[in-house]
């Protein structure tokens, strides 16, 4: 089931059940497009190569890429694992530490009732998959076509947009993946199979799970099955987010360092000021700016506002309520107690 | 215990003796029932948390109250102990009208918020129909719905922060006065969590606009098929309604007794539908879509509201339907479930059935458009054979919502009522990673016991005591 070498797809679990053979297997998995701070951390993983452990990527870059930039995706991954090989020193010898990568192929549509707008999708599949389906039924998830920021993550997985949850530009509107998810079948770190939440449009049965889920950047669990409420397209708004080209200065978009801050209504527009020449886009609705800022640079501070940065390392996220750091370890202690997921995704 | 309590928080501010036990032995679900030692009445966070201190040294059990208005028995203390009532905590204590968001104590009465902005066109959106009593402690607890629900959300939706005090007795600030954020969701966890995670004291909530297009129908339908099938048709279709009710003949009948409304001749149902907006032509087409539905499936007559007190006259009928049940009965049990929205049709025949089957009398009034239903039981919860009816008619029911693919609770809570149901919806190791979170944070389960999950260790023993103790 699972490969030993670092570049075969010898694992391509096609059911939940194999899926969580291979997650119970592993005793640390490194998962996601938006890849672990982790592997920026050679102290660590050396620590994991001393106490023998079995890594795993599961990575499906090479699989989502269009064919044409499929190439291109594959040395993406390759830089990725050459950069754990620099962390652990040593270029021709892994230690002990046993990468294995492999794909998961749930990305199926499982059921779809359009006339409840409730749709069952295997969590791998593509939002544009997922987009084109719920089209020939005039519904969709309220992602809008404009801006490239605020839609980064309608052109990933569902489940890679669901484990990051950023904000999107109708999201004032429409809210966000919280608010569209039903319900989810999750494999949590040891294996076991997990039902969150319902098909229910409106359920407050027992504890929100789900939304504990959402936003965990897959630190809790690999979800697998998703289920969603959609929206009629003719329900969906227009965004009316500003862009600015002109800051740009990476060829490809997702290369930008990013600096995500939503602020109150009141402070938006000096922080839309403080952030001149540096602003990638700007949705007025729900407050939120997309920056350039690199990781030796910051932009002002307002009151109970929140940011998000990519490509920062350790301050790609700071949580500064000690409390609320407090809570999120408990929670992940409950859910995965010997942090085989994501470890040091949030800074524990 | 009550002199300790005394020294704590002074004396007027906790109470004891038997009417004390009457009054807070259950809330709106009469069937289970459960005496405090004692009930307290804090003014602020601080007092709380004194109490949730001294309860925790103590090792005395404690339950949040708010209006009591709960339908699953969330604030009954199932072991006794110490009710924390939030009857002194109604305070509106910040209105930021720019940044649309307001701070207010948790006991504040959920209409009360929505009326003290309304003077700058915002309000408060989560409506559920008990707003002019229930708290927003108790609204949060329960991730309450309302008749809005199906286009503005639930509760989880427009709350932005909370104070908490947790079950140990520390005071805790999540989230503030800007939605999201990084890290796990802990306000969403903490939103539903029926009082067993901590207990809420003040909360920032969103206000939203309120829209200045509202179009309001009420329409009568020959059967009550016709009516379920326009609701799973309107759905279908993608507009989505503001409101979109549905009240039975059981209702209407309860109505003219206690009111005197009247309704046209061959009224078996009748659907309340509502749809809003800030641009006249959209929502004046959304209702022409729905009026068209409707007459498609026989509607027999359509009333109209062109102004404000017309649309309240209609909403009356929706509003005090429970209120007017009381007239056919001593007890009124209001179940809670949810199914698919194309499944109404089926869904309601089959309630009917169970109610003649079990010889109970049935109506029927709740939020269509979400696939919510609330069939409403009444009876004498005097006879224990009518209650043991009343309960094996409701479990037939949920059993059936879970059958079609719905919930066992749609916004009721699972509270006393459902811990053993919920076992429908989740197999074991979904409900124990449940626990264990549950465990987390109320880990020497003092705070409201017995909620939620089933089989809770030293609830089963009690359980039997609750039932059937009626007065
Ligand atoms: C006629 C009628 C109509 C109703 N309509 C609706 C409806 O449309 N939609 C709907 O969702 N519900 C409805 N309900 C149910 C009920 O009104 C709601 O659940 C409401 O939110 C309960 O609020 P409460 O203040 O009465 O809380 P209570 O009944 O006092 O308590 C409910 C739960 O909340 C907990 N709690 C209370 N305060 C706090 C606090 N400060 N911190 C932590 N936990 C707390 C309690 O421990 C308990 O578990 C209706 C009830 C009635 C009687």
């Amino acid at each position: 089931m699972v490969g030993e070498s670092l570049f075969d797809f010898k694992g391509s679990p096609k059911s939940i059940e194999a899926l969580s053979e291979v997650v119970r297997e592993a005793s640390t998995i490194y998962y996601g497009g938006f890849v672990s701070r982790e592997y920026r951390r050679p102290s660590r993983i050396r620590q994991y190569a001393e106490l023998d452990q079995k890594l795993l990527l599961l990575d499906d870059l090479e699989w989502l890429a269009p064919p044409k930039r499929r190439e291109e995706a594959r040395k993406s991954v390759e830089r990725k694992i050459d950069d754990l090989r620099t962390a652990l020193g040593d270029t021709s010898d892994w230690g002990n530490v046993k990468p294995l990568r492999l794909r998961h192929s749930l990305r199926q549509i499982l059921s779809y009732q359009p006339e409840d707008q409730v749709i069952t999708v295997g969590s791998r599949i593509s939002i544009q998959d997922l987009q084109k389906a719920l089209a020939e039924h005039g519904q969709c998830l309220p992602f809008a076509e404009a801006g490239f920021y605020s839609r980064i993550s309608s052109l990933w997985t569902v489940e890679e947009s669901l484990a990051m949850n950023l904000p999107h530009n109708l999201e004032a509107q429409c809210g966000n993946w919280r608010d569209w998810v039903l319900g989810m079948k999750v494999i949590l770190p040891d294996g076991t199979v997990v039902t969150c939440g319902s098909r229910a449009v409106k359920n407050v049965a027992g504890y929100d799970l789900q939304k504990l889920i959402i936003g965990s950047r897959q630190t809790l669990g690999i979800i697998a099955e998703v289920t969603l409420r959609t929206l009629p397209v003719a329900a969906r708004p227009s965004p009316n987010v500003q862009e600015f080209p002109e800051n740009r200065k990476e060829k490809w978009p997702r290369a930008e360092p990013l600096w995500i801050q939503r602020t109150l209504r009141t402070d938006f527009p000096e922080a839309i000021k403080a952030a001149e020449g540096k602003l990638l886009e700007v949705d007025p609705a729900s407050c939120t700016l997309w920056a350039r800022v690199d990781a030796n640079n910051d932009l002002p501070r307002f009151a109970d506002d929140w940011v998000l940065r990519t490509k920062c390392g350790e301050r790609n996220v700071q949580f500064t309520n000690p409390t609320y750091l407090e809570f999120m370890k408990r929670i992940k202690q409950v859910f995965d107690p010997t942090n085989k997921l994501n470890p040091g995704e949030f800074g524990f | 215990m009550v002199q300790e309590l005394h020294d704590l928080l002074g004396a007027d501010s906790v109470l004891s003796g038997v009417a004390i036990e009457r009054v807070y032995d259950c809330d709106a679900y009469t069937v289970d029932r459960s005496k405090p030692a004692c009930v307290v009445l804090p003014s602020t966070t601080e007092d709380v948390a004194k109490v949730v201190k001294w309860c925790n040294q103590n090792d005395v059990p404690f339950t949040a109250r708010g209006a009591g208005t709960g339908l699953s028995g969330g604030s009954m203390p199932a072991m006794g102990g110490v009710v924390i009532a939030t009857k002194r905590m109604t305070e509106i204590l910040e209105i930021d009208v720019e940044n649309r968001c307001l701070l207010a104590q948790s006991g504040a009465v959920n209409a009360r918020l929505s009326d003290s902005v309304k003077q700058y066109g915002l309000h408060f959106a989560p409506d559920p129909s008990s707003q002019s009593v229930s708290t927003l402690g108790g609204n949060i607890a329960e991730n309450a719905g309302g008749p809005h629900t199906l286009k503005y959300g639930v509760t989880v939706q427009h709350i932005l922060g909370l104070t908490l005090v947790a079950p140990d007795g520390e005071i805790v600030k999540l989230g503030g006065r800007v939605a999201g954020g990084p890290g796990y969701d802990l306000l969403a966890l903490f939103v539903g969590s029926e009082g067993t995670l901590g207990l809420v004291t003040e909360a920032w909530i969103k206000l939203t606009p309120l829209p200045t297009v509202i179009r309001t129908i009420l329409i009568s339908f020959p059967t009550v098929r016709a009516a379920t099938q326009t609701v799973a048709d309107i759905i279908a279709t993608g507009t989505i309604p503001a409101a979109l009710e549905m009240m039975d003949k059981g209702i209407l009948n309860a109505l003219s007794a206690a009111f005197g409304l009247t309704y046209p001749e061959g009224t078996e149902a009748l659907l309340l539908i509502e749809c809003d907006g800030d641009d006249a032509t959209t929502v004046d087409e959304e209702i022409e879509t729905v009026r068209k539905i409707c007459e498609s499936n026989g509607s027999s007559s359509i009333a109209t509201a062109a102004t404000d007190a017309e649309r309240a006259k209609l909403w009356k009928a929706r509003k005090s339907g429970v209120g007017a049940m009381g007239r056919l009965a001593p007890s009124v049990v209001t179940h809670d479930g949810v199914i698919p929205r194309s499944k109404l049709p089926e869904m309601l025949d089959h309630v009917y059935a169970v109610a003649a089957k079990h010889q109970i009398g049935v109506a029927n009034l709740f939020h269509a458009g979400d696939g919510n239903l609330h069939p409403c039981f009444y009876f004498d919860d005097r006879d224990p054979k009518q209650v043991e009816s009343v309960v094996a008619a409701g479990e037939a029911i949920i059993r059936r919502c879970v059958d079609l693919g719905g919930s066992v609770t749609g916004e009721h809570g699972i509270g006393i009522e459902k811990s053993d149901l919920i076992g429908l919806m989740f197999d074991e190791p979904s409900l124990d990673l449940q626990r264990r979170v549950r465990d987390a944070f109320n880990s020497k389960a003092l705070c409201n016991p017995c909620k939620i999950l089933p089989s809770q260790k030293g609830c089963t023993e009690h359980k039997r005591r609750w039932r059937g103790t009626a007065w």
